[in-house]
């Protein structure tokens, strides 16, 4: 009985890999909840930057400590992270 | 659908929503044990406590048995070493930020007949009112555009006048409100909830429209005194039914939960106990403890002579230690400290660890808009000890090297339930704090402070910014940039 609303271990790896290749410090999921995210799963902040985040749907968006990298990237990635967020 | 009061409050309690958590048929409160752990405690050896103080500055949490240890420590050398420890603990897991709040009552209705509540339903004398749509919104256009809240803990009697419907409406109506200010616009950002215990279903709709905190009282965890005082065939007489909400609340996905106890039903020893074991039974089933713990003191009330008659009321001398103890046993909790307790004590004991407490304070129902300013006995709960508005409090705070917080920062972008938990536990959410509380501090001084508030919060800033430099140079200066950014206007900027 965790309380962490996402057990998929695919999801947290796949996060992780984006964490090393693209150096974004603390990278992880929320998910709408009214006016304000609740905590999905992830990686948790390191840096203590200001978080940024990249909106997936309605329901859900990536945030992260450092974009800078990913952004150029950020919407091949998608797709990927999604897959894996509605597979849970 | 329940159409009558009866068969609403025979609909309330789901036996399987208890059962479920139980172990043996058996709650987790095992009264007996309590006490022999307090007995067998007694006069605890000095330098086995100095190493539990060491675990509580390790932010782990104790045991029962090291926290009757603490309860029975009498030294008053070792008292005041105590003090110094649990100072220290706040200020590593928050720094030293104080987060206020004010309470918002939606109504006194309740179907229950707690003895030592004026707003029991026996109670005749009680003027009874529930908020309407408009005057929700009237009460927090003035709390959020003219007194400066961010926060608040709304409040809700047990009644079907005040049902899950009406709690989620109210709260998209508070959500709702924005009102244009000096420079920026007032608003709340975290609305959290003082509620009766809800089932797993309703949870779910009040996670739905954005909940902060959940938060019931057991109000005493002691199993006899807990049904002398809450008649049996009231929903309140269930004692499990509200033992076991939290755990309902974090099955339905609620992020943030927030227990305490009424001090004077019952031992204090024992309450403080009581919520010890809460905790750690949190932290085991799912991982995450109570992200508050309050300690409210009983307090006079209309037509209510129990309060009179107890003989558990606790002193200040105990109520100091009692504060003591929580910070060292649950070192990641927040303490909440209210304005039911007079200006003295308060400034006395903000200095034990505590995290948040409320200001401008109005407890009777409507009472913010209506803009009285007596006590009113008939139209609240219980009377208030320290009437301070909001703007006093700050500069009072400010005076004694606190900053206060309006950072909402973690429903901006998720960093809940067991990701702060985590990151309190570290240190980490201290340092996120401190960045924080210095970015809505700025914002509350440019948009609601007096000149003199401005003024001391101004000469706190300035040392704020400075520590920051020295002990976080890779973030000092995106914070300037942030402070640049909030001074030329913008607002709700955040790490
Ligand atoms: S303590 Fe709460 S439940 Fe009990 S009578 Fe008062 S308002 Fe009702």
């Amino acid at each position: 009985m965790e309380k962490e609303t996402c057990t998929s271990e695919k999801l947290v790896k796949f996060l992780e890999e984006i964490k090393n290749r693209y150096d974004t410090g603390g990278i992880w999921i929320s998910e709408k909840m009214g006016r304000r995210w609740s905590f999905y799963c992830g990686i948790r902040p390191i840096l203590l930057f200001p978080p940024v985040s990249f909106s997936l749907d309605e329901r859900f968006a990536l945030f992260c400590e450092k974009p800078e990298n990913l952004k150029k990237d950020i919407e091949k990635i998608k797709p990927k992270l999604k897959e894996l967020l509605y597979e849970n | 659908m329940a159409t009558t009061l009866k068969s609403w409050i025979e609909s309330r309690i789901k036996e399987d929503e208890i059962t479920k958590y139980m172990e043996n048929g058996r709650d987790f409160i095992n009264d007996e044990e309590i006490w022999e752990k307090i007995e067998k405690n007694k006069n605890p050896d000095p330098s086995w406590i100095r190493e539990i103080f060491q675990k509580s500055l390790e932010i782990e949490t104790l045991t029962p048995d090291e926290t009757a240890a603490l309860i029975n420590v009498d030294d008053p050398d070792l008292i005041e070493e105590m003090k110094e420890v649990a100072l220290k603990v706040k200020l590593k897991v928050y720094d030293n930020r104080i987060v206020t709040f004010a309470p918002l009552y939606l109504g006194n209705y309740c179907v229950n007949n707690c003895l030592y509540c004026g707003f029991r339903k026996d109670n005749h004398v009680i003027k009874r009112k529930v908020l309407t749509e408009e005057e929700i919104r009237r009460e927090t256009e003035v709390l959020a555009g003219e007194i400066g809240h961010k926060r608040l803990i709304v409040v809700y009697g047990e009644h079907p006048v005040m049902d899950v419907e009406y709690m989620a409406r109210s709260l998209e109506i508070i959500y709702d409100v924005k009102v244009p200010v000096r420079e920026g616009y007032g608003q709340i950002r975290r609305a959290n909830v003082n509620a009766p215990p809800l089932q797993i279903d309703e949870l779910k709709i009040l996670k739905e429209v954005g909940i902060g905190t959940y938060q019931v009282f057991q109000e005493t965890y002691h199993h006899d005194t807990y049904n002398k005082l809450h008649p049996q065939g009231t929903i309140k007489g269930n004692y499990q039914w509200r033992l076991y909400c939290m755990h309902r609340a974090l099955e339905a996905g609620v992020d943030d939960v927030g227990i305490g106890a009424l001090f004077g039903l019952y031992d204090w020893r024992f309450e403080v106990m009581g919520l010890l074991y809460h905790s750690i039974e949190l932290e085991k089933k799912f991982g995450i403890g109570p992200h508050t713990i309050s300690f409210p003191r009983l307090e006079p009330a209309a037509n209510t002579p129990f309060v009179q008659e107890t003989k558990y009321k606790v002193s200040n001398q105990d109520f100091e230690k009692l504060i003591l103890v929580l910070r060292l046993a649950v070192p990641y909790t927040g303490l909440i400290l209210t304005a039911r307790e007079s200006k003295e004590v308060r400034d006395r004991v903000i200095h034990y660890g505590v995290t948040q407490t409320d200001a401008s304070t109005k407890i009777g129902i409507g009472a913010y808009s209506d803009r009285y300013h007596e006590q009113e006995l008939e139209r609240q709960q219980f009377m208030i000890g320290d009437q301070r508005s909001l703007d006093e409090l700050i500069r009072d705070l400010a005076k004694m090297g606190y900053i206060t917080s309006f950072c909402t920062a973690g429903y901006r972008c998720g960093r809940t339930g067991k990701c702060i938990m985590d990151l309190l536990r570290t240190g980490k959410e201290g340092r996120l704090c401190k960045l924080n509380a210095i970015l809505t501090f700025k914002e509350w001084l440019l948009d609601f402070a007096s000149s003199e508030t401005q003024e001391i919060g101004q000469m706190l800033i300035k040392r704020e910014l400075q520590e920051v430099k020295q002990t976080m140079p890779h973030v000092y200066p995106k914070l300037m940039e942030y402070y640049r950014r909030i001074e030329n206007g913008e607002r709700d900027l955040y790490f």
